[in-house]
């Protein structure tokens, strides 16, 4: 029984209209303004003639964006009109200095825009820090900065576009497909990031949509909101209580929270992603996955082509190449690993907590390439069979899992001296009954629903559901099921979103970035 | 192979052809599924209430107004006096029991003011039996709603004491009357299709209303989601061998602090008020969340909450149930956060509507009757201060003829 003063008891009481809960997007996947949008853009696409589609889609495009804040469309108009007609200077300068420099242009002007909207704060921070303690005052930035939705996705598909045209793509002639490509709404504001020469190709050809294609993409809609809403929404209130007081909590308590946010994670982006995917398919586009079971990898560079597929390719084409790549010397290769993945950690959030995440994931990419290069070495022969062999490949999954896990610690707590206060509790290994006082104390149910109490049966569930879906993936069990199978399917995805979607859902994770 | 087409826009589709690709969509097929399931089922229960055997106290949430609408659906006979109100009012009342009885107060299980009723008793002479249905965060619209579903049938109070305040017209965190968990509860303990326009403050939430209305499995989802957990319950129950999940002794802490951060799902044993003690006498300067609440002062959100406030009136005066409208004591720090000339106008609006609809009306927010040593921040009272809430309110209820003669004259309960 715990006894409360009335203040700290009116704390909880008055917490029904607390402000945390207000809502800032306007038109998620997973809500009703949505359900109602997406149909009648699919009505009024398949209703126009080909030739002016592409402006259904347009119009339809930045409707979605200036939902949230109507005066952001004029951000990513403008950034559209100056990427267009560089992407053309690119293309008739006649010498390379000439190209070079409009590259430059391009680049400086991308990244400065969005330099300016996520890390100015961060700048300002660190020369506070920097200045503190020379005894000069903190500075402050003298405005409010809001980040515009989907500005890191769309930067680096305008990035890409001038980058891949410097290095002899023709430019896209059509403005508004252009246009199109950095704003088409399903992956307007988290992805994938496009690569213009798989999509516009597609906005251009005659857009044709069968039943088999209506299907897949309902399907697809379904299944990500399952993973949204039902999965990643029920257990974003679980890891809330935990990561935002870490400190209260046993080790044991904290490998739950993080096991808990990395399936969260997962399933929050790769929902997002399948409705993305699954939106775009109504229109008769392919927008590539971004996510292949990435918590079956073996190993951390696998790991990396299964998580977030459009960030590492982009990452790899347009930073570890450029940089050198694994064409240079060993010491080489491993600077460029490490800044490639310490910079793909600032890109998801000005914090130090994210630059510590992705120079996490450098290092353990440097050390899977020593044990790389271990294996091949005579001598350790042994050391190949071994990882080669079923325990060994299991040992490496588990392995390469935990490691995920620990970067994630780094990537959701809210500061970095959490992270570390956590990662050191995690290794304490404290027995499960810990030495709280509250062991004894009698508690009541948590009843949210499908989570509480099912928690400790849903995270091995979770686990197992990835191995099916590692070893249906390998078989053509899906693409013969019967066709009532794939109904009753469907349908039970409708019951069990409209029935277990909480009513207050948080936003997608990477919406932030 | 050949897929049929959904909607090719150049070759000539007749209706048969398109009827038949859409036949072959196991999609379709599965939309067609569900709205046979889901019409089935309304219509069952529309011809019979009973074919769907939920009631809404059968909920996997437990918020602080379901264990008040659950302790009042066991009171055998009606309240002679009803307290409504905000947490203001929860503040005083149990502050006020913990005083007199000098035992912590359980926020989930005491829903009787025994101070109250002991002083009424001295001064007029006979029993009260009252009931408490001041929660958290509740507005004037909340309090319709509980008027309206539970205070107007078999268990009708015969008196009113609604202490009230300008936060429960006024507040910047609030989203629509619809959104708080007292209206969604009773909204499925009454009918409350009335008010169901001007309760939701957007397009959206009227198409969800509506939705809610036409799809029986979206209307009934706290059901579907109570048979889930009675389902998850029984299963962990299996599996670690508990006797009852309400109260297992839990070994990781991490329950406990799921718990704490799901204010609307409130366990048994979640809040108490405790004795007054010299460390509960600290003030706590809670001006930074009264200043969002006040802040961009929206009067159509005020219009439309002393719209509910006056059917409120209405209706208890239809009803034949007497209101006694406090208007609760709050420090000057807290008033003076509000707009300009809103707290006038407030009051203008309150006593005007109390006169209207012969309410009575007393003001207990004077700085004479309740100095700052009796708050334990610029709204809610302390302990010591609920105990003097309730003893002014009683002499004010004496003092007051009309008032005295509302409360003296009840007919006994039993009559």
């Amino acid at each position: 029984m715990r006894l409360r003063s009335p203040s700290k008891a009116r704390a909880i009481i008055d917490n029904v209209n607390s402000p945390k809960f207000e809502p800032t997007l306007q038109m998620l996947f997973n809500s009703l303004k949505y359900a109602l949008f997406l149909p009648i853009v699919f009505a009024l696409f398949w209703a126009t003639p080909q030739k002016y589609r592409v402006w259904i889609l347009l119009v339809a495009s930045y409707v979605f964006y200036m939902t949230w804040r109507p005066g952001f469309i004029l951000l990513i108009i403008g950034l559209t009109l100056a990427n267009y007609y560089i992407g053309f200077a690119i293309h008739k300068a006649k010498e390379v200095k000439g190209k070079k420099a409009w590259l430059t242009l391009s680049v400086i002007l991308n990244l400065a825009t969005l330099a300016f909207f996520k890390y100015a704060y961060f700048f300002n921070d660190c020369v506070t820090a920097f200045i503190k303690p020379l005894g000069l005052p903190a500075t402050h930035l003298p405005f409010d900065i809001i980040l515009p939705l989907g500005i890191s996705f769309f930067v680096f598909e305008f990035i890409h576009y001038t980058t891949d045209v410097y290095r002899g793509s023709e430019p896209i002639k059509s403005l508004p497909a252009f246009a199109l490509f950095a704003s088409f709404f399903p992956t307007q504001i988290a992805g994938p990031i496009k690569r213009f020469q798989d999509f516009i190709p597609q906005f251009l050809a005659e857009s044709k949509l069968t039943v088999a294609t209506f299907d897949s993409a309902v399907s697809l809609i379904l299944l990500g909101l399952f993973k949204k809403v039902l999965i990643a929404d029920n257990l974003s209130f679980f890891v809330q209580g935990g990561f935002g007081n870490a400190g209260l909590f046993s080790g044991t308590d904290l490998w739950i929270f993080t096991y808990a946010f990395a399936f969260q994670i997962y399933f929050d982006f790769s929902g997002y992603t399948d409705i993305a995917r699954g939106s775009a398919m109504l229109f008769g586009y392919k927008v590539p996955i971004n996510f292949n079971l990435p918590y079956l990898a073996r190993n951390i560079a696998e790991f990396w082509h299964r998580w977030h597929i459009s960030l590492s390719t982009w990452l790899r084409d347009y930073l570890f190449i450029p940089l050198g790549g694994s064409r240079v010397g060993r010491w080489k290769v491993h600077r460029n690993l490490l800044i490639t993945m310490t910079l793909g950690g600032l890109w998801h959030g000005a914090a130090v907590h994210y630059l510590l995440w992705g120079v996490f994931h450098g290092a353990l990419l440097v050390v899977h390439r020593e044990f790389q290069a271990l294996q091949k070495l005579p001598s350790f022969a042994w050391l190949k069979n071994a990882v080669a062999s079923r325990p060994g490949t299991i040992l490496s999954g588990l392995l390469t899992f935990h490691a995920v896990c620990i970067g994630w610690v780094f990537f959701r707590a809210e500061t970095n001296a959490v992270a570390f206060q956590m990662i050191r509790k995690m290794f304490t290994f404290a027995p499960v009954f810990c030495e709280s006082k509250m062991v004894s104390a009698v508690l009541p149910t948590i009843n949210y629903p499908l989570i509480y109490p099912s928690i400790f049966l849903l995270l091995p569930i979770l686990a197992v559901a990835h191995l099916i879906m590692g070893w249906l993936n390998t078989t053509t069990y899906v693409s013969r099921t019967p066709k009532i199978a794939k109904a009753v399917w469907c349908c039970t995805m409708i019951f069990l979103v409209m029935v277990f979607s909480p009513d207050k859902s948080p936003r997608f994770i990477y919406f932030q970035f | 192979m050949n897929e049929p087409q959904v909607q090719p826009k150049k070759e000539k589709t007749s209706f048969t052809q398109l009827v038949k690709s859409l036949a072959s969509s196991y999609v379709v097929l599965a939309i067609l599924a569900f709205v046979v399931i889901d019409g089935g089922f309304k219509i069952a229960t529309s011809i019979n209430h009973r074919a769907w055997p939920m009631t809404p106290l059968q909920s996997a949430y437990r918020s602080w107004v379901w264990w008040n609408v659950r302790d009042f659906e066991k009171e055998k006979q009606a309240p002679d006096i009803v307290l409504l109100g905000s947490s203001l009012m929860m503040a005083a009342f149990h502050g006020g029991d913990a005083a007199l009885l000098n035992v912590p107060q359980n926020v989930a299980f005491h829903h009787k003011s025994v101070l109250l009723e002991r002083l009424l008793k001295s001064r007029f002479n006979r029993d009260y039996n009252t009931f408490v249905f001041a929660l958290g965060g509740e507005m004037a619209s909340d309090a319709f709603a509980i008027t309206s579903s539970l205070l107007t049938g078999p268990k009708q109070p015969k008196v009113i004491i609604y202490g009230i305040a300008p936060r429960d017209f006024m507040d910047h965190a609030l989203s629509s009357p619809a959104s708080t968990e007292i209206f969604k509860f009773m909204s499925r303990m009454g009918d409350l299709d009335e008010v169901a326009a001007e309760s939701r403050g957007s397009i959206w939430e009227m198409g969800e209303y509506y939705f809610a209305r036409g799809s029986f499995v979206y209307n009934h989802r706290p059901d579907f989601i109570y048979i889930q957990h009675r389902l998850a319950n029984e299963a962990v129950r299996k599996v670690c061998g508990y006797k009852d999940m309400d109260y297992v002794k839990c070994p990781l802490m991490i329950r406990k602090q799921a718990f704490l951060e799901l204010p609307e799902n409130n366990g048994p044993n979640e809040v108490m008020i405790c004795p007054p003690s010299p460390a509960d006498l600290v003030f706590t300067d809670n001006s930074g969340e009264y200043r969002y609440r006040y802040k961009n002062p929206n009067m159509k959100q005020f219009a439309s909450q002393v719209g509910y406030l006056e059917r409120l009136l209405k209706l208890s005066d239809n009803q034949g149930i007497k209101v006694i409208l406090v208007n609760m004591p709050l420090t000057k720090e807290n008033v003076a956060l509000m707009p300009p000339n809103f707290y006038n106008n407030y009051m203008q609006t309150v006593e005007g509507l109390a006169g209207k609809y012969k309410a009575q009306f007393l003001d207990l927010n004077s700085e004479q009757l309740f100095p700052k040593k009796y708050f334990g921040d610029t709204a809610h009272l302390n302990v010591p201060g609920g105990k003097h809430f309730m003893e002014v309110l009683a002499e004010k209820i004496g003092a007051d003829d009309r008032v005295a003669a509302t409360i003296q004259n009840l007919p006994q309960t039993g009559q």
